[in-house]
Order: structure tokens, then sequence, then C-alpha cells
């Protein structure tokens, strides 16, 4: 057992950081908080550690790498180290067992169970696949009957998990699969209730959604009853005693505990759920005019709001999937903002795919932002470049105003970030430069985007850059009117855009040095839990060098993105051209000085 | 313009719809009872208040009326209980809507729900005509049933509001999945004769048996004519599911051809949802490739 009970715990998401310490301080823990490999290791000079908790990526260094340098060090390669990794990281686990960590745990995080880990990490650097043996001594033949009563069940071990939250999948060929509540259990098998019909000997499969991933059971059917046609039918199923069912039913009968032994090898899992709140990183509508105390200090009202109409707008986009507006046939919602949504078309005339931009209801209804809607797709057509998504048709049908835009097969800059962390180097300057000329053609015919962020920049499969969603961009000059006045997105506004004043090109340019800071080195510029403090700091807060976020990025390059983020429009660079100008000699100098 | 049937809805009700969509639509009443039959609604409105099993038996009941036909059933119905929103799409309503919400809201859904769901184009035609000609053929010639082919419209909707379905799915050069569904009424009269049984003797056994072996006698026997074209597929084991308002694994983002045969009174349907296999392809993959 560990002489000391300091947790040394690595997080780059300071919310996250916060939300959880408290967590293990109250369980009598002492806990150290970093978010780099630096300050980790002068935490770890300074006091005496006994477990550090440690995420996938840290500011400075991977996970991975961190690891590595730990169990090198003789110092300290006896400290435990436990991982939280996202669900989707399927190779890691393994990789990180192999390096020495004692143990991780998959995002969500259910509290409980990291402070129950945290324990036994502590009492008990690893555990062995015995102990999960003797917990799984096989029962008596369950009985053919009627009902589906398990029979000689095996009584459950201690906090069994409440069948009532667990959603299973049954299926008989691997391909279709229909959902299942599980009725009752024993380790020989389990009862469910499930539309999916069979009879006896059937053979079936049964899919679990455990924290570390999809575990699949085979079983056969021994009874099933069929009392009411018109409901599903309770199908007792004997299951196959491998690997997949004792790990289930261990975690059946630890309260949802997971057995050790890391994750299904070859199960196909969701992808991680985001980690950080999303408000921050959407577009807002925001109105000063009007009495910005109660708008904006009543945030959680404001996100309650935000969120119910946003299911109204989803639902609305529903409806019209699988019908035809004009020429266009909707094929499935790709996402929704509080502008509009946009699905997936196909043109049933020129038979190509389309993207469907479908203003939302709110906005729809006031004739103000119909007229605007129109009126900027207009402007917008004229743009006529190869790295932005063209617009084909603007129309209305059935009351309903879209417009046709070129689908754009692939993924964004968000999607990257949330995957990798960050871009490379080399590819993300490569993508500036591509992104700057394509916003010198949207300047030159006097537009401003007004939204560039990750989440607008796209990567085709065939690596093509393409600058999306302009359902918010203005003619330059244009002062901004009516109600719903400043749009943008928090994580990324200027500071002009925030103050409500009138925008050009430059806004943009300030906006894009904030998406690339965010892209460069995996972190955005400015960051907090309530929007009025992101706000805030593109107001008044300086930026924290790029360089002493990610050491490997260049000063030259933390130079010009600094200067794309100057707070006043007149100290940015004036063209997106010089931007790309200047990266590009930053290129051209790091590859010559290579050879 | 559209009809819309108001059923049981009360003054409120009314006076709320009537401000949303009288100036598109043909707005009656009718009050719910034994004979109640849709007519030409382009979109029927229950309220539902009070309760959930009456009016999810009611929404059931006029679900089966509609023949499988692609009538749009709005309930109104007060909160966001998520339980009862669920038990109430499962029993055949299309839309769950509260008189709370923004009428611009509303009055959008309501539309999109009334733009009429699409028919196929000719080169869909090309693949649903075998699936049309073989489903006539086998329950003529396996269940003695004539079949006559009513109609057909695309949906992306993936419940089926019948109580029996028969489903295979469909991999290679294109996938997808294959169901038939039938009400109880018709699928014992269709398994009786299959299995050569009474209908009273139909257990859960025959029931598994019949509606499987329909199923893959249906897309066995289109499958054959679809040797060598771009519409070619293998068959997996069929699945037999029970309950209305199931719901189907259709491909995600896909749209399910819905083709609605009738056997004198009664109707059945047959799901086709199938599309040529996408190529694998790395997306981004390709541009993040160097390692942190």
């Amino acid at each position: 057992m560990c002489a000391t009970n300091d947790i040394l715990f690595i997080n780059q998401d300071e919310r996250f950081r916060e939300s959880i310490i408290p967590l293990l301080q109250a369980a009598g823990y002492t806990v150290h908080a970093a978010n780099a490999m630096r300050n980790a290791l002068s935490v770890l000079t300074t006091h005496p550690v006994g477990l550090i908790v440690c995420d996938q990526a840290l500011d400075d260094i991977g996970g991975l790498e961190f690891l590595g340098f730990i169990k090198k060090d003789p110092l300290r390669e006896n400290i435990p180290v436990m991982f939280l990794v996202p669900l989707k990281d399927q190779g890691r686990p393994l990789k990180l067992f192999e390096l020495g960590a004692v143990d991780y745990l998959v995002y969500p995080l259910d509290s409980d169970m990291l402070i129950h880990r945290i324990g036994q990490a502590f009492r008990s650097p690893s555990q062995s696949a015995s102990a999960l043996k003797q917990e799984s001594a096989p029962s008596a033949p369950v009985a053919a009957t009627a009902r589906s009563e398990p029979a000689t069940a095996k009584p459950a071990q201690a906090k069994p998990i409440d069948l009532s939250t667990i959603g299973v999948e049954i299926s008989r060929d691997g391909l279709l699969w229909m959902p299942g509540k599980i009725k009752a259990f024993t380790d020989q098998s389990i009862s469910v209730e499930t539309s999916l019909f069979g009879k006896k000997g059937v053979a079936l499969m049964i899919r679990f959604k455990q924290p570390e991933g999809m575990f699949v059971v085979n079983g056969r059917i021994d009874t099933i009853v069929f009392d009411d046609f018109q409901k599903p039918a309770d199908i007792d199923i004997l299951v196959e005693q491998d690997d997949s069912w004792r790990r289930t039913f261990h975690w059946l009968t630890h309260g949802g505990d997971a057995a050790p032994g890391g994750a299904p090898p070859g199960e196909t899992s969701e992808p991680a759920p985001v980690q950080c709140a999303s408000e921050i990183e959407a577009t807002i509508a925001l109105s000063p005019e009007e009495d910005d105390a109660d708008e904006i200090s009543g945030e959680q009202l404001q996100q309650k709001a935000a969120k119910k109409k946003q299911s109204y707008d989803i639902r609305f986009y529903h409806s019209i999937i699988g019908k035809q507006l004009d020429n266009y046939r909707v094929i499935t919602l790709i996402g929704a903002g509080s502008m509009g949504g946009v699905l997936q078309g196909w043109d049933v005339a020129l038979e190509r795919e389309v993207a469907l931009k479908i203003i939302s209801f709110e906005l729809s209804s006031k004739e103000e932002f119909r007229e605007l809607f129109v009126k900027e797709a207009r402007v917008i057509s004229k743009l006529n470049h190869p790295n932005i998504a063209q617009i084909y048709n603007i129309g209305c049908s059935s009351d309903i105003l879209y417009y046709a835009m070129e689908f754009i097969d692939g993924i964004t800059l968000k999607d990257v970030i949330a995957r990798y962390r960050k871009l490379s180097l080399q590819k993300g300057l490569a993508v500036l430069i591509t992104v700057c000329k394509a916003l010198e053609v949207v300047y030159q015919n006097s537009i401003v985007h007004r939204d560039i962020k990750p989440a607008n920049i796209m990567i085709t499969h065939s690596g093509a850059i393409k600058l999306v969603d302009f359902g918010v961009a203005h003619s330059r000059d244009l002062k901004p009117s009516g109600k719903h006045r400043i749009m943008g997105t928090p994580l990324y506004m200027s500071p002009e855009q925030i103050a409500g004043l009138t925008l050009d090109h430059r806004s943009d340019m300030y906006s894009l040095g904030a998406t690339f800071y965010h892209v460069l080195c995996g972190a955005p510029p400015f960051n907090a839990k309530e929007i009025n403090d992101v706000l805030d700091q593109h107001l008044n807060a300086s930026i924290p060098p790029l360089w002493e976020r990610d050491p490997k990025i260049p000063s030259q390059l933390s130079d010009v993105i600094d200067k794309m983020m100057a707070k006043d429009p007149n100290d940015r660079y004036q063209s997106f051209k010089a931007v790309a100008d200047e990266i590009s000699g930053l290129r051209t100098k790091a590859t010559s000085n290579k050879t | 313009m559209k009809n819309i049937l108001l059923v049981d809805c009360n003054a409120e009700v009314t006076r709320t719809v009537a401000s949303l969509l009288s100036d598109t639509c043909k707005i009656s009443n009718r009050a719910f009872g034994d004979d109640f039959a849709p007519g030409h609604a382009g979109m029927i409105i229950l309220d539902a208040q009070g309760g959930i099993d009456a009016p999810a038996d009611k929404i059931s009941r006029i679900r089966k009326a509609c023949a499988f036909r692609a009538i749009p059933i709005i309930v109104i119905k007060d909160g966001d209980d998520l339980a009862t929103i669920e038990r109430l799409l499962s029993a055949g309503a299309t839309e769950v809507l509260s008189l709370d919400a923004p009428a611009a809201a509303c009055r959008q859904i309501l539309q999109g729900h009334l733009i009429p769901n699409r028919t196929p184009l000719e080169k869909e035609m090309a693949y649903l005509t075998p699936f049309i000609e073989n489903t006539v053929t086998v329950l003529k010639k396996m269940a003695f049933v004539d079949a006559t082919f009513r109609e057909v419209y695309f949906s992306d909707v993936l419940r089926t509001y019948g109580d029996i379905s028969g489903i295979i799915g469909l991999s290679g050069t294109s996938e997808g999945t294959v169901a038939v569904t039938f009400y109880w009424d018709l699928a014992r009269k269709v398994i009786a004769n299959m299995m050569k049984v009474t209908e009273d003797k139909i257990n859960a056994e025959y029931i598994h048996d019949g509606a499987g072996e329909l199923i893959n006698m249906i897309s066995g026997s289109t499958k054959k004519q679809f040797k060598g074209t771009p519409f070619h597929f293998d068959l997996s084991l069929p699945t037999v599911v029970v309950g209305s308002g199931h719901q189907l694994g259709h491909p995600e983002g896909s749209s399910i051809a819905v083709l609605i045969f009738d056997v004198g009174e009664q109707s059945f349907v047959l799901q086709v949802c199938l599309k040529p296999k996408k190529e694998n392809k790395e997306q981004a993959e390709s541009v993040q490739t160097e390692a942190q």
C-alpha cells in the first residue's frame, strides 16, 4: 500500500479538473493538478505522489510519451499511473498496459467508479484475472420453464446493476439489431423482452454497451413466451460461457464496474462524447440593446431555452427528411445550429449530391431574416473559388426557405481537433495558407464571413480544403441592425464583433487567427466556463503566446498569429494575402534550414 | 388544398390549428369511432390530453385504419415526458406536439409533415419492380392469396406499424434491408396457408418459420433477377419481429421504399431499402499523419 495519498491529476481541461478534483479531495486524497509535463514534473519533484491520474494528451506531450518518461525514471518508475481515455481509443489501453500503466477509465467518467478504482490502485497497483474467475463459478442448468424465471440462479454479487437502466440489442445475423430489455439473468442465461422473435434453439447475439466498449454475447433461445400478439415476447437465452459473457456477467453483478482486462478487441465503439460544454463553440446571436443583465447573466435559462428551441428545429428538419423540396430530395440531417440546419440532399435533375441549408423556424417567421437569407445567398453565390463551398440554387418550397450548395464529403477541423487534438505544424500551415487564399476572394468581394471557426473549415476525403457556412455572412461595412445583430462563435469572435461595431475583413482575420491558434496547439486562445468571461478575454486579456502552449511552434509563427489577433484591427494584417505570404515565407525558411 | 382531419380535438386545439394552417389547408373535425376511416386526409391531428392508454389505443387503431398509407398522425399532448412520447410514437404517432410550443415551430413542423412523401424515380423503379412482381408471385404460390400492388412512396421513418415483420439483411454489391409487414389478421391467414395448418393452430414456432420463410422467398427470388446488375446482393438470415411500432434497422441516411399491397380489404407492406455500398474512404486520416 502506498505511504502517501497524494494524487497528481493531469488534464488539460481546467473545467474538468475543477469538477473532479473536489470529489477526490472529499474522498480523502490530497490532489495536485497539472496540465502539462513541465508542471507535472515540478509537482513530482516537490511532493510525494502516490498515484498519477493522467489524460491521454497533455498540453505539451502525448500521454504515452509521458508514461514512457515516468517509467524510465528510476525515482518515479514505481508510481502507479492510471489513464483516462476516450471511448473510441481502441489500441491505446493495450499500449498503456505494455508501458506500465496500472489501469484506465473511459470517458464519460462515473465519479463513484473513479474513486473506487483510484482506491484499488492505491491498495494494489495491478489486478489479476483470477479474481474474476473466482466470482463466476457455474451454477446448475436452467430448467425450461413457461415463464422467464431464471432457475437455480447464482446469487448476484454486491451492488448488482439496475436492470432498468440497461438497454441491449439482439440480433440473429449480426447485421440487424433489435432493442431489448433484460428482465433477469443468471450466470447461465438471460431473460429479455424484445421485439425480435424466434423459436427454441435459434442462435442469437446480445450486444451490451459497457464502459470499455461493445461486448457481444452468443446464446441460443431456450424458451419463448408470447401471450399477447400485440406485445414483444419474453425470451430466455442460454449464453455461451466465453470471455465476453464472463466480463458481462461481472459488469452486471458489480454495479456496472468493468471486469479487468481492457476493451473488447475488434468491437466498434461510439465516438467519445465531447468533454467540454459546447455552448461556447456554437454560433450565437446576442442582443446587446436588450437588458443584457437578464439575457446574459441568466445563462442557464438561456441555455435551456436554446436547447428547447434547437429541439423544435431538429424536429422540423426531421419532418422533411424523405420529402422533396423542388428538385431536391432530402436525405438526412447533417447538423443544426441557431441559424438553420444543413441536410444532405440529392438533386434529382442533375443527379448529384447537395447540401441543403434550411433557415431555422424562428428566423423563417421573421420577414427581415428571410430577406437577409436570400440577399446573402445571392452575394455568396458570386464567390467563385475552389476552396469555397458553392451555392447552386435558392428556393422556397411549401413555405420552407432553403438554398442548395456544394456537398462536402469530409470532416471539419473541429473533428480533427477532437480526434487528434491538433494538426501537425506543416499540415496546419498548408491549411492556413489555403484558407487565407479563399478569404482573400471573400474580402475582394466585400463580404465578411463573421463565423470563421474550426467547424467551418472542412477537409474533404481527397484532402481539399473548403470554407463553408456563410450563413451569417454580411456585406462589408453593413452596420448590423435589428434585434439579433451580433453573430459569431464566442471562442473565435473578434473584439469589434463582440462590441457590435461595424465589421470588415479584419474581423475574419482575428477569427482565423483564433482558429489556427486552436488548431496548431490544441487549445483555444481564451476559454472559460461562462460565455461572458470568454468574450471579456477577447476584449481585454492578452493572448498566451502560442509557443508557450507548444514549445515546438516557432516563435515567428506565434508572432504571426499574435498579429492576426491584435485587439485593434488597424494593428492586424490588412489582407489575407499578406498572411499567406508571411506563412509561405516561414515554410520556405524552415525547409531551407533543414537542408 | 390539403385536408387536415382533427380527431377528438377540443375548441382550443381546433382554434390553434386553424390559426396556423387554415390559409393553406382545409380543416375538418370528426369524433373517433369504431368505423373510423381517414378518407382523403393529408394529416390527422388527435387531441390526446389526459391519460396515455386510451390515446395510445386510438392512435394504433387510426394507424391501422390508414392501411400503411403515409398519413402523418400528429398528437397534441402537453408535457415533454419522454416515456409518454415514446409510447405514443410506438403506437403510431408521427409527431407529438404541445400547445405550449412556439407557434412558429408548430407551423414549420406541421408544414414539413404536410409535404407528401416522394414517389420513386425511374431508376428506382428499376429495382423495385422485381420486388413487386416477386411478392405477388410468392403470395400466390405459397400462401394462395391474391395480392395487388397499390402504391409506393419513400419514407425515412424507421418504425413499422404492423404487428409482425419478417426482415432480411442485404449485403454485397448493394446493401440494405427488406422487410414484409402484416397486421395479425392477415398474417394468420397467410402463415396458416403457407404452413398448411388452420389458423387456430398458429403458435410462436409457426409465426417465426412462416414470416421468416416468406421474406426469404421474396428476397431470394428477387436476388436471382439482379445477378450481374449493380443491385445484386447476398442475403442474411431472416429475422422476425413482433409488436407494433417496432423499429427496423435500415441503413442510416437511406430512403426506404414502402410498397403497399392489398389482399381484399386488408393490406400489407414490403419495405425495401437498397443502395450501392460506398467505397471505403480514408477521410482526414490522410491529412493528419505526423505523430505529435
